[in-house]
Parts: structure tokens; sequence; C-alpha cells
């Protein structure tokens, strides 16, 4: 940060004083003070702001007391003037009363293109000598019995550490102390502009616009810079946390397609085994391996419980399908089927062993398929079925 | 920066992630243990033993043998075995095998149950009681006709 003070003497010279500073974690740094050309500023890093203050000829400043904050200063200072033309500054002092000073716009427009060749780094221009009035704390500056102080070709008077009011004078300047450094007191509206800067004490204070679109710019450029220095340390942040969060995805893959290998292994060896079961059953079936009990119980029982008058001609148990048989697919039975045939001379005597059958509990149902008597002395034929459960 | 860091960094390790959630998904989809597997395989082994249980080099001699001491024994008269039929399912030889027997209804359901409940070698699958009328003297002859099936592994 450069604080620059222009004076115009009165004899039409100009003299620029430059302070330069930095605020370093709330720490105010002062590096040096000099006297500068208008070269040596146009030569400065183009991205260092200046902070500028004007003093001297051309400058009208003029004490005010007990007066309203929106006074028409401009219209006591100088009757008649457009407001357009100038740039005023109001600087509030002790008791209500105001410091005020005025330029001519064109003429501090000029004057700071000349500085700085349009390349706006001016970011803030102070008039007068009010503005030494502001920081006069900051700067710790000892007065003793003094009550006042000299600088260019003014006399600023304070009471109780605030500006009183400012005055011309032909007085040389003093020397004051700013962080050990002894520094002259032409120095201080360098210093002061500067400082001003950087505390802001006086938002409300007028620019030019050129200056307040600079300024502008700079507060974007600032918050910019502040976020990217934010920005990087979270994305350094958020890599770190990504590795460890890739580097577990990655065992966890590796140790998931191992796993289903050796799942698919299984369910492969799991899937041909159930393949083959099913098959092995349908063949169990097939050859009648899963058949109810035994068939010479059945047939001993069914013959145990026929009544007298009837013979029997045949009794199959799982008769072979026909069918099958004579299109050469092997042999298979018709399961749970038990034929029964035979003659009987007395029509009840097959009812009553119907009946039985129909008790018996291993029988699921009985059906007499076929009963022929061809003559009323001769025994009638006769078919039956019965399904085994 | 911002662009190359999703495109290199954060897109492969969300790409990852999914990844990893579809295939915890898919492992668990149809997941079946080591002691179903083993449970499994027991069961299989155990059908293929039974199927494989009457895989007798010589059915048909040991089916005369048993039949025939038992028709002496019995007055029983062996009367015909006839010619083997064989199919194949599914990797396995069935053989199915009958013969005849003549005699007392008696005698043929004491055979039957022999047959079912100690002739190792196959499977009764059918059995049929016949009154038939014999040829030579127009006597009635009663028929037992016994069909058995047994399975043999196919040789490869």
């Amino acid at each position: 940060m450069i604080g620059l003070n222009l004076h115009f003497r009165k004899d039409g010279g100009e003299e620029l004083r430059v302070a330069w500073m930095e605020l370093k974690k709330g720490k105010l740094l002062v590096s040096r003070s000099e006297v500068v050309t208008v070269e040596n500023i146009k030569n400065l890093p183009s991205d260092i702001p200046i902070s500028i203050s004007i003093t001297g000829r051309g400058i009208i400043t003029r004490n005010f007391t007990n007066v309203e904050e929106d006074a028409d200063f401009l219209g006591r200072i100088l009757p008649g003037a457009a407001p357009e033309d100038f740039l005023l500054q109001s600087f509030p002092c002790v008791n209500g009363s105001r410091i005020v000073s005025v330029m001519r716009l064109d003429v501090l427009t000029n004057k700071l293109e000349e500085l700085t060749q349009n390349n706006d780094r001016i970011l803030a221009v102070f008039l007068g000598p009010a503005i030494v009035g502001s920081v006069f704390s900051l700067l710790h500056i000892d007065l003793g019995n003094k009550g006042g102080l000299s600088f260019l070709d003014y006399e600023i008077k304070f009471e109780n550490g605030s500006i009183q009011g400012v005055s011309p004078t032909e007085k040389i300047s003093e020397s004051f102390f700013v962080e050990e450094l002894n520094i002259d007191s032409s120095y201080l509206p360098a210093f002061a502009s500067g400082l001003e800067f950087l505390f802001n004490n006086y938002p409300e204070l007028n620019f030019p616009p050129k200056v307040n679109s600079a300024r502008e710019e700079f507060s974007w450029k600032k918050k910019f810079k502040l976020s990217s220095l934010l920005i990087y340390p979270f994305l350094f942040g958020a890599l770190i946390v990504n590795y460890f969060l890739y580097s577990g995805y990655k065992e966890s893959f590796g140790r998931l397609i191992t796993e289903q290998g050796y799942t698919r292994e299984i369910k492969n060896r799991a899937d041909s085994a159930r393949n083959a079961l099913l098959k092995n059953k349908e063949l169990f079936d097939k050859i009648g391996a899963n058949h109810h009990g035994p068939t010479s119980f059945f047939a001993d029982r069914l013959v145990s419980d026929m009544p007298a008058g009837i013979n029997l001609n045949r009794l199959v148990f799982f008769p072979v399908k026909k069918t099958e048989l004579a299109s050469g697919q092997g042999v298979s039975f018709l399961k749970d089927l038990v034929i029964v045939n035979g003659s009987c001379t007395s029509n009840d005597a097959l009812n009553k062993w119907i009946e039985k059958m129909r008790t018996r509990e291993w029988i699921e149902n009985v059906h007499l398929r076929n009963f022929v008597r061809e003559t009323t002395n001769q025994p009638a034929d006769f078919s039956i079925e019965l399904n085994i459960r | 920066m911002f662009f190359l860091s999703w495109q290199f960094v954060f897109k492969k390790t969300i790409q990852l992630k999914s990844e990893v959630n579809s295939l915890l998904l898919e492992s668990g989809k149809g997941a079946i243990n080591e002691t179903e597997l083993k449970e499994l395989e027991l069961e299989l082994i155990t059908t293929e033993n039974l199927l494989g249980a009457g895989s007798h080099s010589n059915t048909r001699q040991v089916l005369l043998s048993f039949v025939s001491g038992y028709c002496s024994s019995n007055n029983l008269l062996l009367r015909q075995i006839p010619g083997v039929s064989t199919q194949i399912e599914n990797g396995f030889i069935i053989e199915t095998n009958s013969f005849i027997v003549d005699g007392g209804f008696l005698g043929l359901l004491k055979l039957h149950y022999e047959i079912e409940t100690k002739l190792k070698t196959g499977h009764l699958s059918s059995v049929e009681y016949r009154l038939n009328q014999n040829k030579e003297g127009g006597k009635k002859v009663l028929s037992g006709i016994f069909m058995l099936q047994n399975v043999k592994k196919k040789e490869i």
C-alpha cells in the first residue's frame, strides 16, 4: 500500500511524497517514506494500490462550526458554483464543527491520470490537510504542550486527541516518530492517506467517479484472491480424503471380485447338483422306486377281502404303458394303478367286495370299469381299476 | 483445475463406488453357502448310489439263481425269462428284466414278497397274476409275471 501526498506549492511547483506501509495481522508496518517524482510513481508495480492526499494551492479548505452534516458547504465557499464541477469532502471535527475542502474536478482528474496513466490503481483521494486528524491517534504523535502540528503550509490544532481546526501557516515542518522511525511532519498527509484507506474512518467521503469504480474493482479482486486462497486448501483436503476413499473402495472392489468368482463357482456347482438331482428324481419316479408300500401286501389284502362267489382271472399292479412299448421308447409303467379282472356269480358279493376295498386306507379310489353278464345262468365278467395312495 | 480434479480423480472414485455397490448387490442375489452346497452334493451322491445300487454286472444270472432256487423249494415253475429291455436316461442305463412263474397263488404271493423285500437286484416295477388256459391239457394255470428294473451307470 502506498500513501501518496501531492502538494501544490504556493510558487506553482509540486511536491510528491510517498509513504510505504503494510497492514499485517492487524499491525501497521511502515517501511519507508521519501520524496518522489511523477516518473517514480508511474514506474511503481501496477498491483500496488495508491491512496492519495492532495494539499496546497488549488484546494480550498474552510472551518465550519455548528453546522449540519448536509449543509450547502459548496454554496458557502463558492457561491453559485456547479456541484458537478467540484469534489467536496467534509471531515467532522470536535463539537460538531467541520473542515471542508473543495477542488475542481477536472483539474483533479487530469492530475490523477497524469500520475497513473489511466491504470486505475488510485483507490482513494483525500482533499486538504484534515485527513491528518483522522489518523492522529494511530500515529501516536506526542504533541507535548504545543496543542498543534505544522506541516507543509498548514497548522492543525488538536483538542483531546481530535482535530479542532486547520489554518495556514508559515512554520516549517516538524519531526515525529512512527514505529520508531523519525519522520518529518511534511510526510503526515502521505501517511494519513495510506492509513485512512486501510482503516476507512470516513466511509461517507466523496471520491471522483473513476476512483469509485477502481475501488469497487479492487474490492472484487481482493475477494476473489481471498476465495482462491481458501479454495486451494479445500481442494487439497478433498483430494486427500478422496485418496483414502479411493483406496478403500479399490480394496473392497478387489475383495468382492475374488469373492464373486468363488461364489459363482459355488453357485455353478450348486446349479449342476440341483439339475442332476432333479434328473435322478425323475429317474427314480420312472422306475417306480418312489412307490408306496409292498405290493405283495396289497395283493394279499385284496384276495383276503374277496368274498365267495368271485373268481379272479387277472390282477395287475402297475401295468406296462403299451403305447411306449409299441413306439420303442423303453418300458414304463402306469404308476399307482391296479387292474382286477374276474367273474362273479353274485352281484351282491362283487358289490360288497368293492365296498370293502373303499374302506382300505391304502386305496385312494375304486372304479368298476366293466361288468358283463351274457346270460342269467352264467357268471358275469367284471373289470375293476384301483388307484393306490 | 476443478475440471481436471473432477474428471480424473473424483469422478473415478464415484464410478468405483457405484461398481462396489453393484457388486455388493450382486453378491447378495442367489447366494449359497458352502454348507448348503455340501448338503446338495451329498443328496446327489446318495441318489446316485441308490440308482446305481443294482448295477450288478450279471443281473439276469442273479435273478435266475434267486427265482429258480425259490421255485424249486416252493413247488413253482419258472416258465420263462424273456430278453432284457434297456433304455438310456440321464447317463444311466435302465434295464427291465421280466420272468414268468407258474404255480399256486400263495406260492406266487410269497415269491412276490421275497422279491420285494429280499432281492437287492433291481426294483419290482410291475406284477401281474394271470389265469391262463393250459395249451396242452386245457387245465387253467396261474402265472405270475414279474417285471424288475435296475439302473446302471453308463460307462463312458
